[in-house]
């Protein structure tokens, strides 16, 4: 992969994120554009590739909007690994195959996030998981359904 | 011999996962490191300069300065509301005992909200304003709603507000009319809880929450929310507050830094 490529398409990323994210929010939960991309990076360029592209969007992401760095780019590495693995299991080219393992993987990096982003305090994991990590993942594979029928969207996912 | 399934199959992508995963432990360590606030400061001008195309588009038919002119005025009207209903108040208190002293007033800086934090959970917001128009870090951000949280890192022309829905944003606060203390703090609902109040309090819903300026960040009468709900903690001890934010934190668009806070000194008013 052109590296020089990629961080282009993740910075450009972010800055949507930033200014269209909120425009197209439900109340706190926007889509998670990067997401979106790491995920369909992963199913079409295999998982080694995957967890380094999302070790990198995590970092950035973490650099970027949040206040710990490093807790993205975990959830993001874990999330690619375990998601690139299991989908050699179940693949098939097509949009409800995508749409799985996006939601599926919006799930995971909630969850391994939160997980994470709660421990040592006073935050309800639970909480955090109903109002944030579930709700966004549904908005988010709304958003990853829309790319689908985008004619930029390439159903050939690869095996393994 | 048998083929082995992909999942455990030895591969160039377990090391990718150790790495990884060594990398972000690393990272983790790193975090409070000087170079790093440095290069966020700079990633954090990036994303907040290639995003400005895309602001005005919700807000095209808008007079952007007639609505800063106007915001200002709201602020400025709203800050003196709440002013005048503290100076009641504390004048009956003071009068007995040292006199009136007069609240300075402080200067604002509008800024715009640029863009949001992690699109998981949005509780940081990039401001259109930094080092260079003045904003300070721990900066108290306001709105005419009341408070939105405090500056947690400035850049040149950028600045990273956390706002009061964060893991790490405890405030000093007080009940405006039993005006007992307590300490505000968000537990990831939509709710805020003010904590520390005793049990014997009578707390009544509807009750507002303002900061009550100890801790030396937030001014003292900036509104917080109103009480939703007060129940008995479990520790016997203390009451477990709800308190609905009076500030709508997903549709923030302008706010205003406050310069930063300088508390005043008690002990001076007691040496007169």
């Amino acid at each position: 992969m052109s590296v020089f490529r990629q961080v282009v398409i993740i910075v450009l990323l972010l800055a949507i994120q930033a200014a269209i994210g909120r425009l197209v929010s439900i109340g706190p939960i926007q889509p998670n554009f990067l997401t979106i991309y790491v995920i369909y990076f992963l199913l079409r360029r295999g998982v080694r590739d995957g967890i380094w592209l999302g070790f990198a969007v995590g970092i950035v992401q973490d650099l970027v909007t949040t206040q710990f760095i490093g807790i993205s780019c975990l959830s993001y590495g874990i999330t690619c690994f375990v998601i690139g693995k299991l989908s050699t299991f179940w693949s098939g080219d097509t949009r409800a195959t995508w749409l799985g393992w996006l939601l599926a993987g919006t799930i995971l990096h909630g969850l391994i996030y939160f997980f994470f982003y709660a421990t040592g305090t006073s935050l309800s994991f639970g909480r955090l998981l109903l109002n944030f990590a579930l709700p966004t993942a549904l908005v988010t594979t709304l958003f990853g359904a829309l790319w689908s029928v985008t004619p930029w969207w390439r159903s050939s996912f690869r095996r393994g | 011999m048998a083929r082995r399934p992909a999942l455990f199959s030895p591969s160039r992508e377990y090391f990718a996962l150790v790495v990884v995963l060594v990398a972000s432990a690393l990272l983790i360590r790193t975090n409070d490191a000087p170079q790093m606030t440095r290069v966020r400061a700079q990633l954090e001008t990036t994303v907040g300069a290639l995003s400005s195309p895309f602001r005005f588009l919700p807000h095209a038919a808008r007079l952007w300065k007639e609505n800063e002119i106007l915001r200002r005025q709201v602020l400025g009207l709203s800050q003196e509301n709440a002013r005048l209903k503290e100076a009641v108040k504390e004048n009956a208190r003071l009068r007995r005992l040292l006199g009136f002293k007069e609240q300075e007033q402080r200067s604002v800086i509008a800024a715009e909200v640029v863009g949001r934090g992690a699109p998981l959970l949005p509780n940081r917001l990039l401001l259109n304003m930094g080092f260079y128009n003045g904003v300070r870090e721990n900066s108290a951000v306001v709105t005419a709603d009341g408070l939105v949280g405090k500056v947690i890192r400035v850049g040149p022309n950028s600045a990273v507000v956390g706002i009061l829905m964060d893991r790490n944003m405890g405030v000093a606060a007080m009940l405006a009319d039993s005006r007992l203390d307590g300490i505000i703090h968000w537990e990831g609902g939509a709710y805020l809880y003010l904590d520390h109040v005793p049990i014997t309090a009578d707390v009544k819903k509807g009750e507002r929450v303002i900061t009550s300026g100890l801790g030396g960040i937030y001014p003292k009468g900036l509104m917080i929310g109103v009480v939703r709900d007060a129940r008995n903690a479990s520790d016997g001890l203390f009451k477990r507050i709800k308190v609905a934010p009076s500030v709508d934190f997903n549709r923030l668009e302008e706010v205003f830094v406050l310069e930063p806070f300088q508390p005043d000194s008690d002990i001076s008013i007691f040496a007169e």
